[in-house]
């Protein structure tokens, strides 16, 4: 199994373990049931306008709601809202339920919602519906550069 | 004579996501944290990619007053 996500991370040289499911639902509460694993700790990756044209992923624990408020303030800008779900597969290159933030046509910055940081190993998405990855919360900072805070 | 009927022009439809409904009208993320409570669940957080039909299906919510609510908030 490769995909565009898989080869960012083989070429960062991060450590993650690959599951497959079958996909039947879009979102993390179905791929967290699927795989058997936390919802809290299965990140879904939801793609955010920050207006002037820029945009940011938010890796957001499975059962909570994104604060856009919150990440506008993360992200120095007067309003963030999520993007539809056209725009997300056109920025990302994949497909919605299959959204991940590694090897996305676009690069974007990244904000992690701090409380994933507490836990060994987090599940998110590789760029396949019904492929998972399961890391180190800690890999997806240095994979992503991006930036721990609440979001939530 | 010809009829003209004015028909009302939704922006809201049972196959829209809820995801693109929020991101396209953001005041209605405050009518579906109204209906979390009877749906049991933050229907944000958990049926972001799913129609309308079939959140309100699945958390057994009337489908023409959530219609409704999110149609009024969409329209301020």
């Amino acid at each position: 199994m490769s995909t565009r996500a898989i080869q960012y991370l083989n070429k960062k040289c991060i450590n993650f373990k690959v599951v497959e499911y079958e996909h039947h639902e879009k979102g993390a509460e179905f791929a967290a049931m699927a795989i058997g694993f936390p919802l809290e700790r299965t990140i879904k990756t939801l793609v955010v306008d920050l207006g002037n044209k820029k945009y940011s992923f938010a890796l957001m624990p499975g059962d909570k709601q994104l604060a856009l408020k919150q990440l506008a303030k993360v992200c120095n800008v007067k309003r963030a809202a999520m993007v539809d779900m056209a725009t997300a597969e056109r920025l990302t290159g994949y497909l919605v339920g299959g959204i991940s933030p590694f090897g996305a046509k676009q690069r974007l910055p990244a904000v992690i919602e701090k409380s994933l940081m507490k836990y060994d190993k987090v599940a998110i998405n590789a760029g396949q519906r019904g492929v998972m990855l399961i890391m180190a919360p800690g890999d997806i900072v240095k994979a992503l550069d991006c930036e721990v805070a609440g979001i939530v | 004579m010809v009829k003209t009927i004015l028909k009302k022009d939704h922006k809201i439809h049972p196959e829209m996501t809820v995801l693109n409904i929020v991101s396209k009208y953001r005041e209605t993320e405050a009518v579906f944290k109204n209906y979390d409570k009877k749906a049991g669940v933050c229907i944000c957080c958990h049926a972001l990619f799913e129609p309308l039909s079939k959140v309100a299906e699945r958390y057994g919510l009337n489908r023409e007053k959530l219609m409704a609510d999110l149609e009024s908030a969409a329209g301020e």
